[in-house]
């Protein structure tokens, strides 16, 4: 039998969308354009993930990256708060990032993602 | 001339995307500027993306500290993630646009401060003219 989703909601503010992906497991997904005024809103989106992640004892999560056009380094900063927590609070889980590798920018700021934590971060090509 | 170049269109969206943010984040009134420009030579041309705006005397000083840090960095990606590790734990203000303009984008990145209004260059330099 499957495991239930995250009990996440879906948030869509600030030009983004941020929620589970229904039916699998530690999974989520990111699209649309995440301004100085999204970092607040991802910031919090990847709270409840990681709050939910270690609820439910889950050895990786994954963000399914390849609708989301872009994110600049307020938002950026965000996710390398979320990635350090986890990199130094004892590495609960891995974190996979999936991107469309057709977007420079994705094949940038991921790899510098996977740089601040080369343990935990992976990153899959879609 | 045009730029065809996917990547180039890429990299000049992502350092206008910081570029603006810096001038709403630290200008101090709402006469701003941004400018887009195209220079062709015979062998090589070169875009460059241009803000100006006011700010406060400590965020010219600081601005200015940053541009100067960055440019003297002989390796820009290992001065980015360097900054990036000493801020991550930092809540709030990233800090990380001007860097990375240079390290992701790979553009050459250099300021000008007159008085209390401070000008950011942004430039790509792109072979042929056409």
């Amino acid at each position: 039998m499957n495991a239930p989703a995250l009990e996440l909601p879906t948030i869509e503010e600030q030009g983004l969308t941020l929620g589970p992906v229904g039916g699998v497991r530690g999974r989520v997904r990111f699209a649309g354009t995440g301004e100085a005024e999204g970092a607040a809103v991802l910031d919090r989106f990847l709270g409840l993930l990681h709050d939910q992640a270690l609820a439910q004892e889950l050895t990786e999560v994954t963000i399914e990256l390849e609708e989301l056009d872009f994110i600049n380094s307020s938002c950026l900063k965000a996710m390398v708060a979320w990635i350090y927590k986890v990199d130094t609070g004892g590495r609960p889980y891995k974190i996979r990032l999936r991107r469309d590798a057709s977007m420079h920018w994705q094949k940038t700021s991921l790899a510098t993602l996977q740089r601040l934590a080369p343990t935990i971060v992976i990153i899959e090509d879609r | 001339m045009t730029i065809e170049d996917l990547e180039t269109t890429s990299r000049l969206h992502m350092a206008a995307h910081e570029l603006v943010e810096n001038v709403l984040k630290y200008g101090s009134t709402p006469e701003v500027g941004l400018e887009f420009e195209l220079e062709r030579g015979q062998d090589q041309s070169f875009v460059r993306l241009r803000t100006r705006n006011t700010a406060a005397p400590e965020q010219l000083r600081e601005v200015t500290r940053r541009v100067t840090e960055l440019k003297a960095a002989h390796d820009p990606i290992a001065y980015y993630d360097q900054l990036i590790r000493s801020t991550a734990p930092v809540i709030g203000m990233s800090g990380l646009g001007l860097a990375r303009i240079r390290a992701e984008a790979g553009l050459d990145v250099d300021c000008s401060v007159t008085g209390r209004e401070v000008s950011i260059v942004v430039q790509a330099t792109m072979r042929g003219s056409k």
